[in-house]
């Protein structure tokens, strides 16, 4: 639970953390470096000056500090971690939903594991889930449509392929599908990250929630077209709530422009960690106000009841999470 | 590149001046501002090499090939310049890029089939908006400066020339409004070039503020026009305070001794 200054309780659930190794000794080849090269830009870019860890730090953590960093300091009650195998780039794999799992072992009333698949996997692929299911008591998923497979430089949510393994997924009772759709990347021309394809997807499969992370940005206009039509689709602020430091304005314009558009329902909060640590993300915004200039131009607020939504109840929802057991459970550690 | 600015010769003054006309098409902004161009070398020959580095290793490869085929045509225009040699560095793809520009090569002779997109359609895509971003900043300048929206929407392109913006920003925005203007009137919502056809330009009672597709914005569209470019911008803004952040720690660490990154040159 997080008690602001001013006395408002939030329960914390924080929909995006990573529990990485990128150490030199599992990159595989120069991409690997490269890759958490740019996640460390990325953290040193936008935190605070005082929140900024040193490069060895950040290659690799253990699930101690990752506890420490999230939960105890953090002000985060839970936090769904989410699996990324980049296989290609690190030799036991960047966060695979193995090691993810050590951190639900260890600490079980505060993480869930998100899982990974690849549709271009084939038969292999709907294995794959239903293990993660059995295995890492997955409750949902995280997609990553960039990543290469062979000659193949990408797929989409709209792939015939893709379509089985949501079928795979409704039938083993995941609910939740998180997208990485963030800035584009390689490969080459093609836009890896376009939104379009959640579309099809989020109309065909109504009974899944579509997450989608770094709210496409920057597509927020084709994002917010997509999430207006269909009410499975919702929003994930990891990369856009890290703006709260550098550039707040820029920040507040944003929740404007998701609150107008999705409503207070459908937005997620999450810290990335280890990109960023939660601790001044959860702080800056139970203490932000929106500038009369957007509330009056888009008619919305962000009110302790919406944030209360946004940091925590939203996802628990999707989750399936009763609030006040947790937070009984959590008071007995 | 202040250093290089106090001692430079004409001709570096030339090419500087050639570099600043490359933007970045995913922030219509000058490289040059952006601080992308690392090393800049004028040889004996004519020849010139021009070092750029992007923010990350992994920016998208069809924007570094429109930024070094920019980079190969701008200052390639220099009469004096008997060859350029743009070369990107710590990428991804530079091996390809660069060999490929070198020779005047297109992106998809260059990728082969790894590249289905019509790299004149993704130059046309950020052309407008560019020309989108650049609307909002003069259309909000004009609001904040008091004017009336129905007077905004009966501006004409020539008021719109004779009007100079108190806000410097804005102002330079205005200039590069006008200059892309005519783009959209001659060519639509995919601009393949930036100026009008050689010869041609927009009249000067020709609407200042149009949509698209070159329509005129009628008052109850300004509004509904400016929500939709407020997300440009949103857009534009983000990759651009990632891409300038990410710069400024890469640069950072380069200055710090003992720092495992890529030394810095030239500026």
């Amino acid at each position: 639970m997080y008690k602001a200054p001013t006395g408002e309780e939030y329960f914390v659930l924080d929909g995006h953390t990573h529990f990485w190794d990128a150490s030199p000794e599992n990159q595989r080849n120069i991409h690997g470096k490269q890759f958490i090269d740019c996640f460390y830009g990325y953290h040193s870019a936008l935190s605070p000056p005082e929140e900024v860890w040193t490069r060895e730090q950040f290659d690799k953590y253990d699930a101690e500090k990752m506890h420490q960093d999230v939960i105890v300091d953090g002000h985060v009650d839970m936090a769904i971690v989410q699996s990324t195998r980049l296989k290609d780039f690190y030799k036991k794999g960047f966060n695979t939903p193995e090691k993810n799992y050590e951190l639900v072992k260890k600490y079980p009333e505060r993480f869930i594991v998100s899982g990974a698949f690849d549709p271009r996997d084939g038969e292999h692929a709907l294995e794959d889930i239903a293990y993660q299911v059995e295995a890492f008591k997955c409750q949902g998923m995280k997609l990553y449509t960039a990543e290469w497979n062979g000659s193949s430089r990408g797929w989409k949510l709209s792939d015939p392929e893709a379509y089985r393994c949501f079928e795979q997924c409704e039938k083993l009772g995941i609910k939740n599908i998180h997208i990485h759709k963030g800035p584009t990347i390689t490969p080459l021309d093609k836009d890896a990250f376009d939104v379009n394809d959640v579309d099809h997807a989020a109309t065909d499969f109504p009974n899944l929630n579509f997450v989608v992370e770094h709210v496409g940005l920057p597509r927020l206009d084709e994002f917010c077209w997509i999430a207006v039509q269909e009410q499975n689709v919702y929003a994930g602020l990891a990369v856009v709530s890290a703006f709260m430091h550098a550039r707040p304005g820029y920040f507040a314009e944003m929740m404007g422009e998701l609150l107008f558009w999705l409503g207070e329902d459908r937005i997620l909060f999450g810290s990335d960690y280890a990109i960023w640590t939660p601790r001044w993300l959860v702080e800056k915004f139970a203490a932000l106000e929106l500038p009369d200039a957007i509330k009056d131009e888009r008619g919305v607020d962000l009110t302790t009841d919406i944030k209360a939504k946004i940091l925590g109840l939203n996802a628990a929802r999707l989750y399936d999470i009763d609030v006040e057991a947790k937070k009984a459970a959590i008071a007995k550690l | 590149m202040s250093q290089v600015a106090r001692s430079m010769s004409d001709h570096e003054a030339e090419v500087w001046a050639a570099l600043d006309l490359v933007c970045d098409p995913e922030l219509d902004e000058p490289i040059t501002d952006l601080g992308f161009v690392e090393r800049l070398d004028i040889h004996d020959d004519g020849s010139v090499d021009v070092l750029f580095r992007l923010p990350t290793y992994w920016c998208s490869p069809n924007f570094a090939y429109l930024m070094a085929s920019d980079i190969y045509l701008s200052v390639g225009q220099l009469d004096w310049v008997s060859q350029v040699r743009p070369t990107l560095r710590d990428h991804l793809f530079e091996e390809q890029l660069n060999v490929g520009v070198a020779q005047g090569r297109s992106f998809r002779q260059i990728f082969g089939d790894d590249a289905d997109a019509d790299i004149d359609e993704v130059r046309g895509k950020f052309r407008l908006k560019a020309f989108q971003r650049r609307q909002e900043v003069v259309l909000r300048a004009l609001l904040a400066e008091g004017i009336e929206a129905a007077d905004i929407a009966a501006m004409t392109a020539g008021d719109l020339e004779q009007r100079p913006l108190i806000d410097k920003d804005a102002e330079i925005q205005r200039l590069r409004y006008l200059s892309i203007l005519p783009a959209i009137y001659f060519y639509g919502p995919f601009p393949c070039r930036e100026f009008a056809p050689v010869g041609q330009t927009i009249a000067a009672d020709a609407p200042a503020f149009v949509d698209d597709e070159a329509r005129l914005l009628t008052v109850s569209g300004l509004t509904k026009r400016l929500q939709m470019l407020r997300s440009v911008r949103l857009n534009m803004e983000f990759t651009g305070t990632i891409c300038r952040s990410l710069l400024a720690v890469r640069d950072k660490a380069a200055e710090s001794p003992g720092s495992s990154n890529t030394e810095k040159h030239g500026s």
